[in-house]
């Protein structure tokens, strides 16, 4: 019985900024039992918590409630921990000290390495001085490591801080192998020139003398097809070109790895510090979960996957998404007071398509989407929706503008490709395959236990 | 009365088992340490629904409805059986077709009756779909040229759908030809030859429609395809009636005869008249078919321990649905995706129901009416069943066959829950020790 | 033990990501192919905000990550733009392709071809009829979900065959060329592959800083993780009434403010790169809370 691999899990795991020392507290979500549209259920999880000094988990308990700020309302950063499993004869488990020892190893024998970049700067300007990275170097101990961003344009001495990670100090309470990263503040730095205001920024830290990003303009890109898309998507001095104000903030993705150099064995994970959830309770309806799903089991469903609580549960975040939207705004209808708000009514008629309110207007307010949902959501739990995966946008039929095209669903909101949003194919196919899982036999035989069937055609040998 | 017998005592959970529950809402299946059994099965005694709700609770097995009361709307059809012939060439003395003409004139099913059933059946079919087309009678063979251009028809109908059909027919066995077994096997039929026993006992069942007996003629018959079987399945279907309950021995001689399985299913409703009602099974024929039923059961439990097949339907089926969780609100498709269409093009619930103004569906030139499937699925769902809606076994029987309860009510209810009980220790019994039967757990 | 699921009802049809938050999938152990599983665990400690469910997908451009990036360097040899079918960037090989346009794919194993653009079609004028508005690059994520399966080999590419700086027609004539498709994860792990993305490749294309998004851009299609319409009680006429989450608080009657950057009832840039901490709520059950 020996250690073949080694696997940091989460794979993928996403930290959010927050200037608060005390980390958000663990919780799970949880769908309401007796409502299954309602809000979803916050519940505290165990949590731990860490000695920055030296690294132990120091207790562990869970809390009663949950509040995303503290008591001087800044808000708590999300945290994340990644576990280094060990895969023993094809089952993955926990690595731990005691596992460690079977190996002739110890905890000192652990290295550890991130590496964070910001791109954003660099994504426009395509200088290669403008990339921001930051490397610990290999490590081992348990004191934070902090990641702090290099760029070849900044003011000398100067940094953006993407906050550290630290290697948790193993126990006995608590044996296994874990990092934590603890992102940044969500400060924003500006550059050495006029167009950063002292108000805006932690720091001037960008030499506006060497670099171009402040009064770099989208306009200015050669091909102008290059450009990110939407553009142009910065802090800028609001004249018609758009022109950047050279502001960077502290958001990063990259790369963890641990190594045993004398077992031979390494492993990496991949990590990303965005913007706070602000509706912890909500989901979006297309995620970065269902993409990964896609590509790692492909767009096709089986039999076996498909199962009415996924597709529940897609029904329940396109709800969720619709709950915290005006759709009355959104949906293009005649707005009252105010101007004219930004919606898909609106983006469609960049394509010179006539402006028109989606669906009728009549029905779009949030409280009546509600009940049409509710009824979606019945016509699935008796197994008939059959019809609601005919009414899906297919991943091919995004451009289709006409108002038949448009209603289709997920209405109202957009994809990565600018138009009408589609599921993925993955989420789509569930969705049908389970409409076609109602009763169809031509005979009660071939669904009711109590007789025999004259169709089945899988039995097992 | 233990917590562990099969009879209705709370509609919120059925124990079995060493320490097992079942939870009706969605036919879940858990194992119970020792003590939350004995807390579950001390209120099950005691008939105390309180008390087996917080014991649900406590163990963290409530959930959301599974099924609920709303019934089915405007369903797509998937499957159709057409009665090509309605008449026949036995005179069986239990027929629900009251020898094969529903008690009316004889009459074949003309080509563009079928063609037009199947045009309705593909209609809405979208690309990668799946649809069942039937053909029951009657003895359907009597119109087998009807039989064929109606296949030809639905697979050219398939192709251009990009969906998949597949055939399954019904027959007495005794009109098969010897090109038959090329045509079912090249589109994949599911064949099911109605044989009530062996030798006599079938002939006194099922007799040509001078008396004489069918067993040999159609053994003759059926032979060939036996032998051809390969994307084809031929199976037996036994009709079982207070006089042929020798289940075993039928079991396996026609196993042995090489039917690719053989199910059982009790007479329940025949129509009126002194041959016909002498074949209905009562309280005490049914309590020695589910002993006999058990007796299959338990050669089941042997082979299956043993790594061997025994294609015993009723129990295989049923394992399989239970290992799923199968649960649903109607026993089959009847009148929602599955229709019969009659010889002349009226539509009904399904093929029991041809003729029968009681599952009347609309017909192929006006389409299924809506307001009649709408109020049958209204009625026929098994929240308005009694006394279903006290029953544990409400999911998996869902109110049993539409047809049978119409025409003679429940009189087998017993019978099921005492089948559904053994299937359900069966499968916990199978779980522990066949665990690969069940594909990786 | 208490009730250990037997069948597969018991065993719960819940997707893994949503017991992952839920609380109720953390295994002790799990097999070393089990991909799908060590993709959705959720390590001890970690809330769900930390869960690939919790990130949005519909990137244009994303919150938490772009994930439109990832696709960039799925072929050897080339780099695509994030949102378009423009080839950026390319190795010496392949240096006749840069900004050239990429057409469509032959879908491995004699599957037909996948599109890349699709034609947009509405109508010009309300009611009227719908007519050919223009093209425009479908999203990778799905249009390239059927090539992930051919990583270590090489599919046909059909591009322009020459630069194209617009946007092209479907039918515009091609040249194909056959060009190796990366492994999306690192073989026999579910982790993106090393030579994917870089570090900071994944938010490279969101704003900066990521506080003008939320002031920018037109977030309405991100409401569950950016909220729009908050506070939200039922009117007099069974319709709703309720507030723009990026409304300043308590100013006057409650009534929504339309999205529109020179109302003056909404947060301005100032107040998201100087307070966004204050000013932006958390929403609980769909009103204020922090």
């Amino acid at each position: 019985m020996t250690i073949r691999a080694l696997r940091i899990l989460p794979p993928f795991v996403i930290a959010r900024l927050g200037s608060s020392p005390e980390p958000l507290e663990n919780y799970d979500v949880r769908v309401a039992q007796r409502d299954p549209l309602g809000f979803r259920e916050i519940h505290g999880a165990l949590t731990f918590v860490v000695d920055r000094d030296t690294g132990s988990i120091r207790r562990s308990y869970t809390p009663e409630s949950i509040r995303f700020k503290d008591a001087h309302g800044r808000v708590k950063p999300v945290a994340p921990f990644l576990e280094v499993w060990a895969d023993v004869d094809g089952t993955l488990v926990p690595l731990t000290k005691a596992l460690l020892a079977r190996e002739k190893a110890s905890i000192e024998d652990i290295e550890w390495r991130a590496q964070v970049g910001n791109q954003k700067a660099f994504r426009r300007t395509g200088q290669a001085r403008d990339r921001i990275n930051a490397d610990t170097g290999w490590f081992t101990g348990h004191k934070p490591e902090t990641l702090l961003g290099q760029c070849a344009n900044f003011v000398a001495r100067k940094t953006l801080p993407f906050g550290d990670v630290q290697f948790i100090r193993p126990s006995k309470d608590f044996p296994e192998i874990r990092l934590r990263f603890t992102p940044a503040k969500g400060l924003i730095y500006g550059g050495t020139d006029p167009r950063t205001r002292p108000e805006d920024v932690a720091d001037a830290i960008y030499d506006s003398g060497r670099g171009s990003w402040s009064g770099y303009s989208d306009s200015d890109a050669n091909p102008s097809t290059i450009i990110t898309n939407p553009s142009p998507i910065y802090a800028n001095v609001g004249d018609a070109r758009s022109t950047s104000r050279g502001y960077l903030d502290d958001e990063c993705d990259g790369i963890v790895e641990m190594r045993i150099a004398k077992l031979n064995l390494a492993a990496f994970a991949r990590f990303g510090a965005g913007p706070p959830d602000y509706a912890p309770d909500s989901f979006p309806v297309r995620t970065m979960a269902d993409e990964l799903e896609q590509i790692l089991l492909g767009p096709e469903v089986s039999d076996a996957d498909v199962s009415s609580e996924w597709t529940e549960e897609i029904i329940r975040r396109a709800f969720e998404t619709i709950r915290l939207q005006n759709t009355t705004v959104l949906n293009g209808n005649p707005v009252v007071a105010g101007g004219a708000a930004n919606s898909m009514a609106s983006q469609d008629t960049n394509w010179g398509r006539a402006e028109e309110p989606i669906m009728a207007p009549a029905i779009v307010d949030t409280i009546a989407l509600r009940a049409l949902h509710q009824s979606i959501f019945s016509a699935l739990r008796s197994g008939t929706a059959t019809w609601f995966g005919q009414v899906l946008r297919g991943f091919q039929e995004v451009g289709d503008l006409t108002n038949a095209g448009r209603r289709k669903m997920p209405a109202m909101m957009r994809g990565s490709d600018g138009l009408h949003l589609a599921l993925t194919r993955r989420q789509a196919n569930a969705v049908r395959a389970s409409g076609n899982r109602q009763a169809t036999a031509e005979d009660s035989a071939a669904v009711t236990f109590t007789a025999p069937t004259p169709r089945t055609g899988e039995e097992k040998k | 009365m233990s917590a562990g017998s099969s009879a209705p005592r709370s509609p919120s959970a059925h124990l079995f088992g060493e320490r097992h529950i079942l939870i009706p809402n969605g036919n879940r299946i858990y194992e119970l340490d020792d003590e939350a059994y004995a807390a579950i099965a001390a209120a099950v005694d005691a008939r105390d629904e309180t008390a087996i709700g917080d014991s649900i609770i406590s163990l963290g097995l409530d959930a959301r409805p599974f099924v609920d009361d709303v019934p089915l709307a405007d369903p797509p059809l998937r499957a159709i059986s057409l009665a090509v012939a309605q008449k026949c060439n036995l005179g069986c003395t239990y027929c629900y077709a009251q020898q094969g003409d529903f008690g009316g004139a004889a009459k074949n099913m003309p080509l563009d009756t079928a063609i037009a059933a199947i045009d309705l059946l593909f209609r809405d079919i979208a690309e990668g779909e799946k649809v069942n087309v039937a053909f029951l009678g009657g003895e359907p063979l009597i119109n087998r040229g009807i039989v064929r251009r109606a296949t030809e028809h639905a697979r050219q109908r398939a192709q251009e759908r990009g969906a998949v059909v597949t055939f399954s027919i019904t027959s007495n066995g005794t009109l098969i030809e010897e090109d038959d077994a090329e045509f079912f096997e090249m589109n994949a039929f599911a064949v099911t030859i109605s044989v009530d026993g062996i030798g006599a006992v079938h002939d006194a069942q099922r007799p040509f429609k001078g008396g004489r007996g069918s067993f040999d003629a159609l053994m003759d018959r059926v032979a060939p395809l036996l032998r051809s079987q390969r994307k084809m399945q031929v199976s037996a279907r036994v009709t079982v009636t207070p006089h042929n309950i020798a289940l075993r021995e039928t079991l396996d001689d026609f196993l042995s005869r090489g039917f690719h399985s053989v199910g059982f299913s009790p007479m329940l409703s025949a129509p009126a008249g002194d041959s016909g009602k002498a074949m209905e099974m009562h309280a005490a024929d049914l309590d020695r078919m589910l002993a006999g039923m058990i007796e299959c059961g338990d050669e089941l439990r042997r082979r299956v321990i043993a790594g061997m097949r025994y294609p015993f339907m009723n129990l295989v089926n049923a394992l399989r649905e239970i290992h799923k969780g199968t649960h649903r609100p109607y026993p089959c498709g009847a009148g929602a995706g599955y229709l019969g269409v009659s010889a002349d093009g009226e539509l009904a619930a399904c093929h029991r129901f041809v003729a029968d103004d009681a599952g009347a569906m609309g017909d192929l030139e006006r389409g299924i009416d809506r307001a009649l499937q709408s109020r049958w699925l209204a009625e026929r769902h098994v929240s308005r069943q009694e006394p279903c809606r006290e029953c544990w076994a409400r999911y998996m029987c869902s109110g049993g066959c539409h047809h049978e309860e119409i025409h003679r009510g429940r009189p087998a209810c017993d019978y099921i829950r005492g089948w559904l009980h053994y299937c359900l220790e069966t499968y916990a019994e199978l779980l522990r020790e066949a665990p690969g039967y069940f594909g990786a757990a | 033990m208490k009730a250990r699921p037997k069948n597969q009802t018991a065993r719960a049809g819940t997707p893994l990501a949503v017991q992952a938050m839920e609380g109720t999938f953390a295994p002790k152990k799990i097999g070393a192919k089990s991909l799908h599983e060590q993709l959705s665990y959720r390590a001890a400690g970690n809330p769900p905000g930390t869960l690939p469910i919790t990130a949005i997908s519909n990137c244009f451009p994303g919150l938490e990550l772009d994930f439109r990036n990832v696709w960039k360097n799925i072929f050897k040899g080339i780099e695509l733009h994030e949102s378009d079918n423009l080839v950026v960037g390319t190795d010496r090989e392949h240096e006749p392709l840069r900004f050239r346009r990429l057409v469509r794919i032959r879908i491995p194993g004699g599957k037909g071809f996948q599109p890349l653009i699709t034609v947009v079609r509405g109508p010009a004028t309300p009611g009227g009829e719908a007519t050919d508005l223009g093209t425009n690059a479908l999203e990778w994520g799905n249009a390239l979900a059927v090539i992930v399966s051919a990583a270590g080999s090489k599919v046909t590419c059909e591009f322009t065959r020459a630069a194209a700086n617009d946007e092209v027609d479907p039918d515009v004539e091609t040249e194909p060329f056959d060009l190796e498709v990366r492994n999306f994860f690192e073989p026999d792990t579910a982790v993106i592959a090393r030579d994917l993305v870089e570090p900071g490749q994944l938010t490279q294309s969101l704003c900066s800083p990521w506080q003008n998004d939320y002031r920018e851009c037109a977030c309405y299609y991100w409401a569950a993780s950016r909220p729009d319409y908050v506070n939200v009680e039922a009117g007099p006429s069974g319709t709703s009434a309720g507030e723009n989450w990026m409304q300043v608080r308590g100013s006057g009657p409650r009534q929504y403010q339309p999205d529109d950057f020179q109302s003056p009832g909404l947060l301005t840039y100032e107040d998201m790169f100087r307070r966004w901490e204050t000013v932006l709520r958390f929403e609980i059950a769909g009103r204020d809370t922090d």
